[in-house]
């Protein structure tokens, strides 16, 4: 049994100690994604803490420990399609980018600040795919969205984010 | 900038923010024993108010049922079939319909066309209604209801917009699912805001949600915004289709069916001076 096996079958257990290790092997990417798509770190955060505890109070509906990584990141992205629905409904204003702190490469702040500009749709599926590492098909059936579609959007949002960060 | 590099970039670009403290490790284990414990005291405190309820329920239904055998001998069972007929008389003579205003309780589907405030008349649309068969006004909360399909999952899809005269259009496709739970009480004033899309203060006024040949599943949402205040809508409509894309062409939003009996028809929406509008197929 590898250690992730352990981990889950204790997790399943509803051992808090081996959730928060199988989670602190993709804590960080769950949240950049959250943050990438809801460009709201405030929002990202509480996304990722309400996946987490609902992962903990469904862990034993995980057979596979292998499978934590999509499973939470499911999880999540359904979290966060909800409050981008959310932002909708209540036409909440939003920020538009984090602050530049000038402690990071200005280069970082600048491609950042390119992909909170695409569409909410362009930066969940290029979330899924950088921070998830879903495949287009299955980012397409997440989405209920063919799997060319899904390619065939991605191109266009990395080809415009291309020419903004050429402007 | 080719796409491999713009793949590197976003990545690094993200390696550098700092997680909050809150989302630590060590941090989420706190928080999940201490959640596991509260789940605990909260199932063992349900436990004890359902063992309680249901000793008073088996109480209350011995109560009533040995009343009912005494009410029985008393009277003989004849005399109380009276008194039910008239019972459901007055209950089939009440009014089925009721202000909205006066009545907590009601449901969307007594809720009139008109009766949100937040929007702007739409006369090219009522023009419509009617005419061509193709747009027509819901005439309920309900029945925008019954057109969508079951389920909590939803997604926000295709988004586009466009620019004109200082005002902003914005096309969005929104998967709007039945949510589970009473429909009374769904589709009441707070059950709406549960559900339903919200615009200006308030869910889409019946007099915007629009059906597109007999309506269907699908749900787009077109609304104008001014340059004084770009989250004040000036003119929304909300229309529900089936089998349907959608594109903003020019001054207009056009609708094209793509699947079904209307298979190749196209319907327009003008999208001119703030206001939205029918404007032919």
């Amino acid at each position: 049994m590898s250690t992730n096996d352990s981990l889950a079958a204790r997790a399943r257990a509803g051992d808090a100690e081996a959730f928060a290790e199988l989670y602190r092997q993709v804590y960080q990417d769950l949240y950049r994604f959250a943050l990438y798509t809801l460009k709201n770190p405030q929002d990202a955060e509480d996304a990722v803490g309400d996946a987490v505890a609902d992962a903990f109070a469904s862990i034993k509906k995980l057979r596979d420990a292998g499978a934590f990584r999509p499973w939470i990141f499911r999880i999540l992205s359904n979290k966060c399609r909800r409050k981008l629905k959310e932002y909708l409904r209540k036409t909440r204003e939003l920020p538009e980018e984090i602050p530049w702190d000038g402690k990071e490469l200005f280069e970082n702040y600048a491609v950042r600040s390119a992909f909170f500009a695409l569409d909410s749709q362009d930066r969940l599926i290029l979330s899924l795919h950088l921070f998830a590492g879903y495949t287009s098909r299955e980012i397409g059936r997440e989405l209920n969205m063919n799997e060319n579609t899904v390619r065939s959007r991605e191109s266009r949002a990395l080809k415009k984010l291309a020419d903004m960060l050429k402007e | 900038m080719d796409e491999k590099k713009i793949w590197a970039s976003l990545k690094q670009s993200g390696e550098t923010l700092a997680v909050p403290d809150g989302l630590l490790p060590e941090k989420i284990e706190e928080r999940l024993r201490a959640e596991k414990k509260r789940r605990g005291e909260t199932h063992r405190r349900i436990r004890s108010i359902l063992a309680a309820a249901a000793c008073v329920v088996l109480c209350g239904a011995g109560l009533f049922l040995a009343a009912s055998l005494a009410g029985d001998r008393n009277r003989g069972s004849d005399s109380s079939a009276p008194e039910m007929a008239g019972a459901n008389e007055n209950f089939a003579a009440a009014p089925e319909k009721s202000g909205t205003a006066a009545a907590p309780e009601s449901t969307g589907e007594d809720m009139e066309p008109g009766t949100e405030s937040g929007s702007l008349p739409s006369e090219g649309i009522a023009a419509a209604e009617g005419n061509s068969g193709t747009f027509r006004m819901a005439e309920s909360y309900g029945e925008l209801y019954d057109l969508l399909e079951k389920g909590t999952d939803t997604d926000e899809g295709y988004r586009q917009t466009a620019d004109a005269e200082g005002f902003t259009y914005a096309l969005t496709e929104i998967a709007l699912t039945r949510p589970e739970g009473s429909r009374a009480d769904l589709l009441g004033r707070e059950g709406l805001k549960e559900w339903f899309p919200q615009v200006n203060g308030g869910p889409v006024p019946l007099e915007d949600c629009l059906l597109l040949w007999g309506g269907g599943p699908e749900v787009y949402l077109l609304t104008v915004s001014g340059e004084q205040d770009s989250h004040a809508f000036t003119d929304v409509k909300l229309i529900f289709a089936g089998g349907t894309e959608v594109s903003l062409e020019g001054q207009e939003a056009v609708f094209r069916c793509v699947s079904g009996e209307n298979a190749g028809k196209i319907a327009k929406l003008s999208i001119n001076a703030g206001k939205i509008s029918y404007a032919g197929e």
